[in-house]
Order: structure tokens, then C-alpha cells, then sequence
């Protein structure tokens, strides 16, 4: 098993820097070819990135307990209940030995600072864009190493889950930070669970001997929801 | 040999400056704009001219929130600049009042700043409360400023929650005041069961909630 709690942190490399780019450009609406990006924009973009290579500091905090049980409050574990029908049905689908791995990750308070004081609106919204994807992109790196390390020990891995999405509510956000310590990583959650600083990720991620299905999609009739994802085991 | 350019074109020009966001342009036409003598409001007209013309554009899905943004950006500037120019008077612009902020405990601004600047830019007289705005600031910023609009911002559905206090307390202190509200988690229901009495879906159509409720409609 992968360690049960531990604290990481990973630097951005070139490749890494390429694809946030590229990220960044389609979120900002200039995917499409015949799109041009403005000039003014590819410098916000390129202050972005350099203030990201600067002041960003990827870090990340986790911790793995095993599922106790699952009834119709929800999923139970020693950190608390995750309060979602929607995971638990998930959770429900998997065999064997069962956990829950929680997670949170921050690119520290130092660069959402700069994004903040800056007067042009662009430059903020490219900022706060920018901020956003690193977060996701560097969280999704590391999910993908662990899958990795996950596999070669004969277990698999469910998507990630927030609170605040699908019915698990913000409030949720309390199980996660009851797992684990995100102070070691500078990380706090507000009374109205809120965490600061701004560019952070909480999750849980489902780990099993079987996970057949990925995501609770696959259980939900919103066809049209904007952040409908995969639900087939891969 | 310099040509000199008429008004027309000069304000013609100032649209289309703001509409491609090209700053330098923008900057040399506010210095032929201000030795021709064109006056504030018909800079104003053109500056509002060319950032609607993106406003509709992007509501088309033929323009993107920064290409908006950046006109948006340009006519801040311009209108900064406006107090140099004949016929300038800030009162008979901005003749609708708004006291805007994002409600207490959330730290997220970006959205209010953005519907902040619109409302400055098409003419509205703005209080910018800021961020985690306390129930009190806002009731106090509205009777003091006797604003005939409140916008209250909220990014998180446990945020959100304080409009209904804050605008049950308005209504008491400030009853012509008409409030209307936006951000992530909210929709249309929600913010009428908060006792809003409209609500801005995005920056987009936040001009056109306002006006429908300035209206009464």
C-alpha cells in the first residue's frame, strides 16, 4: 500500500509549463484555430506563468483510512460520514479491501496575491484562470503517479470528488480537513468552509482490489450537467 | 502633411479603438478627440458604443470574456480620462446609484469586480464595497448613498445564505431600493426565495436585469 498520510510537493517542468499553456489558452475561449489570441492576453498569459514558475509552490497533502462502512448517511470513515448518495452508490460498486484516500493541494498564498493586486481586469481574470488550471493540472500529475503506484499493488482508483459538487455539499469539506493536517501545508478552512489560500483543491478518491465504475455518472440522469465526467473503470 | 480628421470620424474611430482594444490607437484619439473639441458625453457615447458592440458579440458567442474584458479595460481608462474634456459633468452621467460588494466570509471578488466596472462604464454611479462585506456595511453604504440598487455577490452556496438578512433588513431601512444578486451557486429561484428582487444569470446580462427592474417590470 501506497503510504498512509504523507506530504509532497513537485516542481513544474517545461513539458508541464507547455501544456498550462495551452490549457489556459483554450479555457480563455481561443482554442478554435481561426480565433487569434490578443497580444494583450499573451502577455497577461506570459506574466501569469512567470509569476506561476516565481511564486507558485505546488504542495500537497493526503492521508488513506479505510472505508468503515457505507449505509444511507453516507460513506463512514474514522475522519466522518461523506455525505453523498451519489459516492456512496460509487463506493457501494467496490470490491475487496476499501478506502477512502483524501486529499489537499495548494500553490501556497503568495501567488493568488499578486493576481489580486493587479488593477486590469484581464490580467486578473488570466491570472485567477491561470491559478486555476495549475491547480488541477499539478493535482491531476500526481493522481496519475499514484494510479500508477495504486495499480502495481493490485488496486484501482476512482476519479477525484470535491465538496460543493454533484449533492456532496461545501460543508463536506469538513471530513477532509478532519482526515488530515492541511495546516503542514498552509492550508485552512474558513467557518464558512471557505479554504485560503483561494488556489486550493480538496478531494476524495475512492481506492479498491475492484473499482468497476469511476465515477457516479453513470447513476445520474442529468445528461446536460456541466461537469459530467467518464464513468467507466479504465 | 497632417490630415485632419473630422469629429465624426474621431468618434467613429474611439468605437472601434475600444471594440479591437487597441490601446496606443485609443490614447492618440483622446488627444485629437480633445483638440477638436468633441465633448465628454460624445466620448462617452463612443466609448459605451464600442463595448457594447463586443457585449453583444460575446452574448452572439462571436467574442470571448477577454476580448470583453479588455475593451472593458479600455473604456475604464477612457472614462478616467473624460474630466479633461468640454462639457464634463459627473453628476448628470451617473444619475443611478449602486452599492455593490460580495457578502461577509467570501473571499472571491473577481466576478463582483467585473459587474463593478460595467455598471461604471454604462454610466452607474458605484459604491464597490469590496469583498466579505459584513450585513451592517451594506445596509449602512445603501441608506447613506440612498442607492436605488444593491448588488450582492456570493461564490459559495455557505456564503450565499446571508442575503436573505441582508436584504430583509434593507427593505426595512431602505425600502426603494431594489436589490439584485449573482454568483455561482445561485439561479433564479434561490434568489427570489432570498426576497431579491431580481437576479443577474452573469456580468452579461446584469445590465438588462437592471434596467428591467429600474423599469419595473
Amino acid at each position: 500500500m501506497i503510504q498512509e498520510e504523507a506530504v509532497l510537493s513537485r516542481e513544474f517542468d517545461g513539458s508541464f509549463i507547455r501544456k498550462l499553456r495551452r490549457g489556459v489558452r483554450e479555457k480563455l475561449g481561443y482554442s478554435v484555430r481561426e480565433r487569434a489570441v490578443p497580444e494583450e492576453i499573451e502577455k497577461a498569459l506570459d506574466d501569469a506563468v512567470a509569476a506561476i514558475e516565481k511564486f507558485a509552490v505546488f504542495r500537497v497533502v493526503y492521508r488513506i483510512l479505510p472505508i468503515e462502512k457505507i449505509d444511507k448517511c453516507g460513506i463512514h470513515t474514522e475522519a466522518g460520514v461523506i455525505e453523498s448518495a451519489m459516492l456512496s452508490r460509487l463506493a457501494r460498486q467496490c470490491r475487496g479491501k476499501r478506502f477512502a484516500a483524501f486529499m489537499v493541494a495548494t500553490l501556497g498564498g503568495e501567488y493568488e496575491g499578486i493576481g489580486d493586486a493587479l488593477e486590469s481586469l484581464t490580467e486578473r481574470f488570466v491570472f485567477d484562470m491561470a491559478g486555476s488550471e495549475c491547480i488541477e493540472m499539478a493535482a491531476d500529475m500526481l493522481e496519475a503517479e499514484w494510479k500508477e503506484e495504486v495499480k502495481s499493488r493490485g488496486f484501482a482508483y476512482s476519479l477525484r470528488f470535491s465538496p460543493g459538487y454533484c449533492d456532496w455539499t461545501l460543508e463536506g469539506q469538513e471530513v477532509i480537513f478532519n482526515a488530515l493536517d492541511a495546516g503542514r501545508i498552509g492550508v485552512c478552512l474558513t467557518p464558512h468552509s471557505v479554504m485560503i489560500p483561494k488556489k486550493s483543491i480538496s478531494a476524495v478518491a475512492f481506492m479498491a482490489e475492484e473499482v468497476p465504475v469511476v465515477s457516479p455518472c453513470v447513476f445520474c440522469p442529468k445528461e446536460g450537467c456541466l461537469w459530467r465526467r467518464g464513468a467507466k473503470s479504465k | 502633411m497632417t490630415i485632419e480628421k473630422g469629429n465624426e470620424t474621431i468618434v467613429r474611430d474611439l468605437a472601434e479603438a475600444v471594440r479591437v482594444h487597441d490601446e496606443r490607437a485609443l490614447h492618440e484619439l483622446f488627444d485629437d478627440a480633445l483638440t477638436s473639441g468633441i465633448t465628454a458625453p460624445e466620448v462617452r457615447r463612443a466609448l459605451i458604443g464600442g463595448l457594447e458592440e463586443v457585449r453583444q458579440n460575446l452574448m452572439s458567442n462571436n467574442a470571448s470574456i477577454p476580448d470583453f474584458l479588455l475593451s472593458l479595460d479600455r473604456v475604464t481608462e477612457g472614462l478616467g480620462r473624460l474630466s479633461r474634456f468640454r462639457g464634463y459633468d459627473r453628476n448628470s452621467v451617473e444619475d443611478t446609484t449602486v452599492v455593490i460588494g460580495v457578502v461577509e466570509g467570501d473571499p472571491h471578488d473577481l466576478g463582483k469586480n467585473v459587474i463593478a466596472g460595467i455598471y461604471r462604464a454604462y454610466g452607474y454611479r458605484v459604491f464597490d464595497l469590496g469583498r466579505e462585506v459584513s450585513q451592517e456595511a451594506f445596509v449602512k453604504a445603501t441608506v447613506r448613498e440612498s442607492a436605488e440598487i444593491l448588488a450582492l455577490s456570493a461564490m459559495m452556496s455557505t456564503t450565499m445564505v446571508v442575503m436573505r438578512d441582508i436584504i430583509g433588513e434593507v427593505r426595512a431601512k431602505s425600502p426603494g431600493t431594489l436589490v439584485i444578486v449573482g454568483g455561482a451557486p445561485l439561479n433564479e429561484v434561490l434568489a427570489l426565495s432570498y426576497g431579491a428582487d431580481g437576479y443577474a444569470e452573469s456580468a452579461l446580462t446584469v445590465l438588462e436585469e437592471t434596467e428591467r427592474l429600474m423599469a419595473g417590470s
